[in-house]
């Protein structure tokens, strides 16, 4: 009966196919936000994975990191904070450079989008190695060296700077806001940083690195605080998200309470703020489900509206199905798998129709360029779901009232 | 065996409407419908032939009485084995064939066995009768193809699929010129003749009740008004 019922459905071919595209363009919505959505679900995933057991303290209630001054007794002070030192594995320190050093290269003239900013940040290369930091994905060149005001860049520049990115370039650094007293950076390697995941229309920070001492040496220069970070990020021997929250706590509580006196600090887990980004972004995911539904369900009326009239011409021929012997379940079954067979062929078009939009969104042509998209077998499922559940919908009202067709009332006269 | 009854309606009445607007399509009819045997029914128009077919074929249930079959009363049985009686029991032939065009012939035969899944015997079975009534080489064809004969050919071969005791036709020749029209009724005659079918067939026309009329194994049946009778009155040619 099946074989049957996938011939009849295409009795009337344009109908038929126009609903079908209509269903597929609903499932499209579904299929493309869902392979979205996994995609950048499981960057979520692997930034929360990574971030466990990371906390970064920064100076309490200042904005900005670069306005963030913590002295350089603060990491030994965190070491001997009670019942939290020992779980602390290892440390890395930052100090950003306020953000007049490189206005010049950021925004749209010089990087992709509004919004894109260039920070130049100082480190400590040997404190770096061992925490696993920029210093450890050198891709080209060579480390900075102490002193030479050199630099080592962002590998995302390459790409997205509107400006020469290349080993022996000159970056001018401003050394106040006005950008007359400047002096220069060097670059001598490219690192690795991984990308946030996200579509490009997103605004991205990109970085430059160079040696914590040339970068107190030009805070001097431009009379900015200096010999101070601007970060320290801790990393605790744990295994959960919790653990690394009682820990941020505890370090707040001790702060809060005078411990680092006369400095009060912020810690923050890393991976409740990548948790917070999750639980925003599953809101987002929400609407867009939403809007996939409600499209899905515009389209599985297109179903109903076919196969109603289809149902409505052939009274006749389902009357005469009766008379050889069909029983009402048959007539029913029949007509719900011909709305099946448009559920589906519409699953296809919207998978096949979708998976080419993801290929041009995830591409680097299109404005989405670079957003992750994974085709997974539970979006496959769930499209294929929603297809069915739609063919049984679309399907039941017509099949009813075909199987209660009555041969006399329809063959009178014939 | 041949003469054996077949369907028995007993006092059997059909009435349309309610209360002051009833219309009584059978009126207290007894039929003995016996095998093997050509009937035709003949009337005219609103004379209750159809009705007669309908309930005959368990389409319609009557108001009243009783259609026996092997002693069971199938006016009283549920939907479900209604449609089992019409399977096994009953095969339909229609004035406008009723073919469905996406499917060839052979197909169409077999219309009545898709929802129980096809087998190749039945494949040959389907061939064999198409073989029966003409049609052996067309088997693949579209159907959209057939002349009007051929098609009626192609719904009686699709009545006979489930090798039904009777046939019941409503007005088979109706869309056929009188030549196509009697090989059709000489294809029901070979029917009964042969395959020991009960041939039940409702006509205007009067040259088919002539046929039949003049064959061993025919019976004319004359209806007006919801009453039988076996022969016609004066006015029942005035139609």
């Amino acid at each position: 009966m099946l074989k049957f019922s996938i011939k009849n459905a295409f009795r009337k071919k344009g109908t038929a196919t126009l609903a079908s595209i209509g269903v597929g363009f609903g499932l499209m919505l579904v299929f493309v936000i869902g392979a979205f959505t996994a995609g950048v679900n499981a960057q979520f995933q692997d930034n929360l994975t990574r971030s466990i057991g990371i906390v970064e303290i920064i100076e309490k209630d200042v904005e900005g990191r670069a306005n963030s001054h913590l002295p350089l007794s603060l990491p030994n002070k965190l070491y001997d904070t009670p019942n939290v030192g020992n779980f602390i594995i290892n440390h890395n320190i930052e100090t950003q450079a306020p953000i007049y050093f490189t206005s010049n290269y950021s925004g749209p003239s010089k990087l992709q989008n509004l919004g894109d900013t260039l920070t130049l940040k100082g480190l400590n290369q040997s404190l770096d190695q061992n925490w696993g930091g920029p210093t450890t994905k050198l891709l080209q060149g060579r480390f900075f060296t102490i002193g030479n005001n050199e630099a080592i860049v962002d590998n995302r520049l390459l790409d997205a700077a509107q400006f020469p990115v290349s080993i022996g370039v000159n970056i001018t650094i401003s050394l106040d806001p006005g950008g007359i007293n400047t002096t220069t950076l060097t670059i001598v390697g490219i690192y690795e940083e991984e990308d946030i995941g996200a579509p490009d229309f997103v605004p991205r920070e990109y970085y430059i690195y160079t040696d914590i001492q040339t970068l107190w040496n030009y805070l001097y220069r431009a009379g900015e605080e200096t010999n101070v970070y601007s970060t320290i990020d801790l990393r605790f021997n744990v295994e959960t998200t919790e653990e690394t929250e009682n820990f941020a706590d505890s370090i707040n509580e001790y702060s809060d309470g005078g411990g680092y006196s006369p400095t009060f600090i912020t810690a923050v887990a890393l991976a409740t703020f990548f948790k917070s980004i999750e639980e925003t972004f599953a809101i987002f995911n929400a609407f867009a489900g939403i809007i996939g539904i409600i499209t899905v369900i515009a389209g599985g009326m297109a179903i109903i509206v076919t196969q109603l009239m289809s149902v409505t011409a052939r009274m006749k021929e389902f009357a005469i199905l009766k008379s050889t012997g069909w029983k009402n379940r048959h007539i029913f079954l029949n007509v719900v798998y011909e709305s099946l067979t448009l559920g589906l062929l519409g699953a296809a078009i919207g998978m096949g129709i979708g998976g080419i939009l993801i290929i041009v969104l995830g591409s680097g042509a299109s404005p989405f360029g670079g957003a992750s998209a994974i085709v997974t077998l539970e979006g496959v499922i769930e499209v294929l779901a929603y297809a069915l559940g739609l063919g049984v919908v679309g399907g039941l009202y017509p099949g009813i009232k075909a199987s209660r067709v009555r041969p006399v009332v329809v063959l009178k006269g014939e | 065996m041949r003469n054996i009854s077949l369907i028995n309606l007993k006092n059997v009445s059909k009435i349309y409407g309610e209360e002051r607007t009833t219309i009584k399509a059978l009126n207290q009819v007894d039929l003995e419908i016996e095998g093997g045997k050509i009937f035709t029914i003949m009337g005219p128009s609103g004379s209750g032939k159809s009705t007669l077919l309908n309930i005959l074929g368990a389409m319609d249930k009557p108001t009243s009485g009783e259609v026996l079959v092997n002693e069971i009363d199938i006016g009283s049985l549920p939907e479900r084995k209604l449609a089992r009686y019409r399977k096994e029991t009953i095969g339909f032939v229609f004035q406008s064939f009723y073919l469905l065009p996406n499917l060839d012939v052979i197909g169409n035969v077999l219309i009545p066995l898709i929802p129980y899944r096809i087998k190749d015997k039945d494949r040959e079975r389907a061939q064999e009768l198409l073989n029966l009534v003409g049609l052996g080489e067309r088997a693949h064809s579209k159907v959209g193809k057939l002349s009007g004969g051929e098609s009626q050919r192609v719904a009686i071969a699709r009545s006979l699929i489930n090798n039904p005791k009777v046939i019941l036709a409503d007005e088979p020749t109706g869309n056929l010129d009188s030549e196509t029209g009697k090989s059709i009724i000489d294809l029901l005659i070979k029917l009964a003749e042969e395959e020991h079918k009960t041939i039940i067939i409702v006509t205007h026309d009067p040259r088919i009740a002539q046929v039949v009329g003049e064959h061993p194994l025919g019976k004319n049946i004359w209806i007006k008004d919801g009453e039988l009778s076996e022969k016609p009155t004066y006015d029942m040619y005035c139609w």
